[in-house]
């Protein structure tokens, strides 16, 4: 019989991420960085009456709570929108030249169950292509893999790209990691 | 901007409360630890030096918990007593269960049914540095409680339980002192079963509610 000591605490080095996803305990965090020669995260979120950026304002850290059932999406860093099922934290601070970010989704104990990838029209602030992933208990990365397929089938389909209240049709997006970015998805991240 | 020709064109702070929770305006609310949806959180100004007393920390205006640079924080796992470092920008993920305990900020070892993450954010341009503490709302059944092992031999000699997820945490702070005050009544609730050592007294959160004997304790452990 194999027996280990179970974790009780451990560290998450927000300015040596490596773009993973950790999902431990009540929590999936992400940790990020960018240079003063990459455009900045912003954080996006959807309301009722329209698209809500979150820009940073000056050079002091700044926290933001996404509420569990809002869609957001941050731009350059994924380019679908999430709703998830417990509130998010996004947490952005500076030191020296470089923006450091973490992305907290998590907290209650029954939350972060399950998440859902979709699509805002950037003509009419329609949501449309909802479609809801269960299982984040094995780890949010297989959330964020199946939104990558979603978004190369949402690339390669104009009708899917489509919006079914205005007709407008959705330029290409990106995934979560770059560095699994096709052209057109590079393309489109460097467009914000 | 992909989104611009649908953006909500008021200003942000006209329309989100308090959206950004490290906002000098905002910051205000956390000093004791406020549930906001699923989290609870906290925010504490770190100091170059802790505060010694009560009217050092009014003057520095730090809230109802001293924050300091060099505090050491604690917990207790199957290797026994270690001290966790605190590094700028490294988030600590405490996992619900785990016995804590950050020495001058609170005197007893606290333990959450739910996570707890902490992360310490360096000064800004024009401000200063501070601690941003998050944990789960508890919900339902979970509790949180207070206890304390012998400084000699590490059993527990007293703990205490609070249902924060039924009576809502709001009762956090009434029960602190309660527990607080009665274990330092009591000689008996702190001397070890095992190893008969009589332990020292806590102390509460709340730095301005000290009794003497309290702020000496707060000074020491």
């Amino acid at each position: 019989m194999v027996s280990a000591a179970p974790t009780l605490s451990f560290d998450v080095d927000v300015t040596a991420g490596d773009g993973r996803w950790v999902r431990q305990g009540n929590h999936a965090i992400w940790s990020g960085r960018r240079e003063p020669n990459e455009p900045p995260y912003v954080l996006h979120e959807w309301t009722e009456r329209g698209v809500r950026p979150f820009p940073r304002r000056d050079d002091n850290a700044h926290m933001r709570r996404v509420p569990a059932g809002t869609p957001y999406h941050i731009s350059s860093l994924f380019g679908f929108w999430i709703v998830n099922d417990v509130d998010a934290l996004l947490l952005n601070a500076k030191r020296g030249e470089t923006d450091y970010y973490m992305l907290v989704v998590g907290g209650r104990t029954d939350g972060l169950r399950e998440a859902t990838s979709l699509f805002v029209c950037p003509k009419c602030a329609a949501r449309f292509g909802e479609e809801k992933f269960a299982g984040l208990q094995s780890g949010y990365e297989r959330f964020i893999d199946a939104a990558l397929k979603r978004v190369r089938g949402f690339n390669a389909d104009a009708a899917q790209r489509t919006c079914p209240k205005c007709g407008a049709v959705h330029p290409p997006i990106y995934g979560f990691h770059a560095e699994a970015d096709l052209p057109e998805e590079r393309a489109a991240r460097a467009a914000g | 901007m992909m989104y611009a020709d649908v953006y909500v064109d008021e200003p942000l702070d006209k329309i989100v409360d308090d959206w950004d929770f490290l906002n000098e305006k905002v910051l205000p609310k956390f000093l004791g630890f406020r549930p906001v949806g699923d989290g609870v959180y906290g925010m504490r100004q770190i100091l170059p030096e802790a505060p010694q007393t009560v009217e050092q920390q009014q003057q520095a205006g730090t809230g109802p918990i001293i924050a300091a640079k060099h505090r050491r924080h604690w917990e207790i796992g199957p290797k026994g007593i270690v001290q966790v470092p605190r590094t700028p920008l490294v988030a600590h993920v405490m996992l619900a269960g785990t016995p804590h305990h950050t020495e001058h900020v609170y005197g007893y070892w606290h333990i959450n049914d739910v996570d707890e993450i902490t992360i310490d954010i360096p000064p800004a341009a024009d401000r200063p540095g501070y601690v941003v503490l998050m944990q789960g709302h508890p919900k339902g059944n979970e509790a949180d409680r207070m206890a304390w092992y012998c400084e000699q031999c590490t059993e527990l000699v007293h703990m205490t339980e609070l249902v924060t997820g039924s009576l809502g945490f709001k009762e956090f702070w009434t029960w602190e002192r309660n527990t607080v005050r009665t274990y330092n009544a009591d000689p008996k609730l702190r001397t070890c079963w095992n190893c008969g050592h009589v332990n020292p007294v806590g102390y509460l959160a709340l730095a301005t509610q000290d009794t003497a004997e309290e702020r000496e304790a707060r000074l020491k452990w």
